[in-house]
């Protein structure tokens, strides 16, 4: 029977090795992806977020290393296997940037090149996974462009990425990431470099599209409010480590961990005018949310690091 | 002038203009001493260049003028002093960057970084300096030994503290914050926003804040600017502004915050509505069924004083029948003339005076006549009757009406029941569908219809918090156009029954909506005046709309018997 989680991680560590020292970045990091649904990991910057995700991309760089742990991911299309323990040749690997799991980071250029036009970048990436032909590429790529939301496609496929606005681009890098139908999305501060308006727009049209194919997503945010919108289940990290894991109604109204109210008690729009809101040393007080106490479960998918 | 004292700034008629480019149009407003105004608008709008214009880093278009009460001299032009009189001036104003990185100098100590000022105003000597840095430090709660570090070696938030160290060091009065906590998580931004609202309290500081995060502005500030295209669209006290937006834009601002709490739904407005509506004809009692003709422009009846007219685009208004009041419905027939909707039904041929009866008063349902009507793609005549209306408070125990078919045979029936105040009425694009508001149940039908015409038992499609549904119609993307009567202003429904947007007209009764102009792509909005006697508050506007409408519903139904005017 297919795992009800696309991704089980289980007991993470990662470090990068400089020449000031060691950094744990990862310590002993658990939590599961259900399949279907989408899961926030939210936290301060520095906690985390980003080298976990590029962890479950294999796309870790030195001086980072895993060094402890496993990632097991349970397509639907192949076979489990876990990310950490495959070799770096193994055809897997390419499997798993070729179309299983796509990412969409805060700064939509990262992922465009300059010099080609929108529509050829979007075929493009269906040509790389994909045995079809250019012209079959093309329609399709004309089609998710339309899906994304881009107006007036037969002139704009044939523009460059700069002749768009951020939101643009970022829906046509949403394109990109979803032509090959992958199985995970990872979306890292995707909105982070947008508008207020546009950042609505991009929000509501990645949960409009995981409604429509239900894909797996993993949300990094350290936005509260993004998180309460989009996501079904959230991971809380703080310095490495996994503090808090439920469903977003559990995690936003029933904080268990001192940090996560803390975190929540900092949101200005939580707080009524004249009040000073709570940093979260000052909400968490005396509170010990330094030891690594290890997750213990408190109800059904509902985790907390507490002694 | 004395009740100036409290007033730190008075900022009248400032515009910029970058090459061809308008940045800033004639933005006024009064600060006083000690608030803080908040300055909202999404990228591009013009935020930044207001701050800059204000404190002449760069110089505003001529025939503006930015009026500073400084604590050396009083009253002074800040808009019309020369750059070298502007400098002691200086030391009153500051600014405080968005970005912690890029806005200190890496190359220089934390202690050069916020002593510089001083240096540049020629304050004190080294030893002076020094003690006020160290102040400056912890005011800000830096720890000391942070003099010899550089930028690289803080985080964030310790990079914006130093900003803001460096800004208060020379004792400024107005302090202009833009986008100084955007960059931040929520953790250090709390700790930046409680000290900013600290120093404000033990040092009587004004700012001015620029945001994009509506939240942390309802948080901090008194007073609010929205800004749009270089325009302010809104101002006022923060609190009132945000709860009572009445323009689209800030409605579309608002609506844009992603709610921490998630039983409150984000619902994003549609961004592509945001002109006003321009008004085209005004005077009359209470204005319906607007109906689009290519020839006579827009029709639309006096409900209250009587007569059909017509406006044209240079918004000449011109009678097209004499008519008793209480016509509450038209549409267009085949053979050139308009159904109308009163007592009866009947069809008026232009520039004759006899009417023509197609749908008479019904006696079993004792109704008081009939409102809005519509056709669909057959031509057949779909139209409400009112039961006993309490529009028109007529004493009567209020009683339901119905919805009739009148068939292209001329014959009709009931296809629904147990309407309690008919009103709009509107097809959707395939013709499958039709849309029904009830205003006295603030709800809009749905009805599945079948291919002879009838109607499958509705389902409520929306229901409206405040006001009533009133007049409606449907546009080629499938969106309902809902004048929403009472909430002044025009509600978009999608086909989904969810609201995406709200078009405000300046009197609260919006009485009911029909595309028209070229390509069915002007919005023409009616209003009424709640029909008070005598009240002429009732008119017309245009819109400019981001959809066409569906066609102009065109009746072709036979008529069975004549009627003398
Ligand atoms: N290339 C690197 N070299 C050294 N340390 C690194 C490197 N990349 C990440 N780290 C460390 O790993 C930790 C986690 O970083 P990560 O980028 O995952 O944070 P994050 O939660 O994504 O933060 P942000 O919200 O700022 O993106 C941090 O302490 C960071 O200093
Ligand atoms: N120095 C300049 N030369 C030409 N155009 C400019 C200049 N500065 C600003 N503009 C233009 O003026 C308009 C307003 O810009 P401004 O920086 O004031 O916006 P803003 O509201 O502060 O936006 P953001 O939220 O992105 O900071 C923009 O269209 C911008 O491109
Ligand atoms: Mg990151
Ligand atoms: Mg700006």
């Amino acid at each position: 029977m297919m795992s009800d989680n696309i991704l089980e991680i289980r007991n993470l560590g990662v470090r990068f090795r400089t020449d000031t020292g060691i950094t744990n970045a990862l310590n002993d990091v658990n939590f599961d992806v259900p399949r279907g649904k989408v899961t926030a990991i939210v936290g301060e910057s520095g906690s985390g977020k980003s080298v976990t995700a590029n962890c479950i991309m294999r796309l870790l760089q030195p001086p980072g290393e895993i060094v402890t742990g496993s990632i097991q991911f349970n397509p639907s299309r192949t076979e489990s296997f876990d990310v950490v323990a495959i070799g770096e040749r193994d055809p897997r690997i390419y499997d798993l940037h070729g179309g299983l799991i796509s990412m969409v980071f805060q700064e939509p250029m990262t992922a465009l090149s300059p010099v080609y036009r929108v529509g050829n970048q979007v075929a493009e990436a269906i040509l790389c996974h994909r045995d079809v032909s250019k012209d079959a590429a093309m329609v399709e790529a004309h089609d998710m462009l339309r899906r994304v939301g881009i107006p007036d496609i037969d002139t704009r496929i044939q523009m460059y990425p700069f002749e768009f606005s951020g939101g643009m681009r970022q829906r046509v890098v949403i394109a990109m990431a979803l032509v090959c139908n992958p199985e995970v999305l990872i979306c890292d501060e995707p909105t982070t470099a947008l508008d207020v308006t546009i950042q609505a727009e991009i929000l509501t049209l990645i949960k409009d599209l995981q409604e429509e194919l239900s894909n797996s997503i993993i949300f990094i945010t350290h936005d509260i409010g993004i998180v309460a919108q989009i996501a079904d289940y959230v991971v809380v990290m703080y310095q490495g480590r996994v503090l808090e894991i439920g469903t977003v109604r559990q995690v936003l109204k029933d904080p268990l961990h001192p940090y996560t109210k803390g975190l929540l008690a900092a949101i200005p729009g939580n707080v009524p005018k004249n009040v000073r809101l709570s940093t979260i040393a000052t909400a968490v007080g005396d509170a010990d949310i330094t030891t690594p106490f290890p997750l213990k479960e408190v109800g059904e998918g509902r985790l907390v690091s507490l002694p | 002038m004395s009740n100036d004292d409290d007033l730190i700034l008075k900022v009248r008629h400032l515009s910029k203009t970058f090459d061809e480019h308008v940045a800033l149009r004639d933005v006024s407003f009064d600060l006083k001493r000690a608030d803080t105004l908040g300055v909202v608008g999404e990228s591009g709008s013009g935020k930044t260049t207001l701050a800059r214009c204000i404190l002449r880093a760069i110089d505003p278009d001529r025939g503006g003028t930015v009026d500073f009460n400084s604590d050396q001299d009083g009253w002074v032009s800040l808009s019309s002093l020369r750059h070298k009189e502007l400098v002691p001036l200086r030391k009153e104003m500051q600014m405080v960057f968005q970005d912690p990185y890029s806005s200190l100098n890496p190359r220089m100590t934390v202690r050069q970084i916020i002593e510089e000022p001083l240096v540049i105003h020629d304050e004190g000597n080294s030893a002076e300096r020094l003690e006020r840095v160290r102040e400056m430090l912890d005011l800000v709660q830096l720890s000391q030994d942070s003099l010899t570090r550089y930028p690289h070696a803080f985080s964030g938030g310790q990079r914006q503290r130093i900003g803001i160290a460096r800004a208060l060091i020379l004792n400024p009065n107005l302090v202009v914050c833009d986008e100084t906590v955007s960059a931040l998580d929520v953790s250090v931004q709390a700790q930046i926003i409680n000290l900013l609202e600290d120093l404000q309290k033990t040092l009587h500081l004004t700012y001015i804040f620029v945001a994009h995060d509506l939240a942390v502005v309802r948080h901090i500030c008194n007073n609010v600017l929205v800004m749009h295209n270089g325009v302010v669209v809104e101002r006022g006290d923060v609190d009132y502004v945000f709860d009572h937006p009445q323009r689209n834009y800030t409605r579309l601002l608002l609506s844009a915050i992603p709610s921490p709490d998630p039983d409150v739904r984000m619902a994003p407005e549609d961004r592509t509505i945001l002109e006003e509506p321009e008004p085209v004809a005004n005077g009359y009692g209470l204005v319906e069924g607007p109906v689009w003709d290519d020839d006579y422009g827009l029709m639309f009846s006096d409900v209250i004083f009587g007569g059909v007219y017509s406006v044209n685009d240079s918004k000449e208004v011109e009678p097209v029948f004499e008519h008793r009041r209480g016509i509450g419905g038209m549409a267009l027939h085949a053979e050139g003339g308009l159904v109308v909707s009163g007592k009866n039904v009947s069809l008026k041929r232009f520039g004759e005076t006899k009417s023509i009866l197609l749908l008479d008063r019904d006696p079993d349902n004792g109704n008081v006549g009939y409102n809005d009507l519509t056709t669909d793609t057959a031509g057949r005549i779909y139209v409400g009757s009112l039961g006993s209306s309490p529009v028109f408070d007529d004493g009567l125990e209020p009683r339901a009406g119905n919805l009739y078919v009148i068939d292209l045979d001329g014959r009709s029936r009931v296809v629904a029941e147990d309407v309690q105040l008919t009103n709009g009425l509107g097809f959707s694009p395939n013709g499958r569908v039709l849309y029904h508001s009830d205003s006295r149940r603030s709800q809009i039908y749905r009805y599945e219809v079948a291919r002879n015409g009838d109607l499958k038992p509705r389902e409520v499609f929306h229901e409206f918090e405040n006001g009533a549904p009133d007049g409606l119609a449907v546009a080629e993307d499938g969106s309902i156009w809902v004048a929403n009567a009472g909430a002044g202003g025009v509600a978009v429904i999608h086909p989904d029954g969810n609201q995406r947007a709200f078009i405000s007209i300046p009197v609260p009764m919006c009485t009911s909506v029909c595309f028209g102009g070229a390509g069915l792509r002007t919005l023409y909005i009616v209003s009424g005046s709640n029909g008070v006697d005598g009240d002429r508050r009732g008119g017309v506007y245009r819109y400019e709309a981001p959809v066409s409408g569906l066609p102009v519903p065109v009746a072709k139904v036979e008529p069975i018997a004549n009627l003398s005017s």
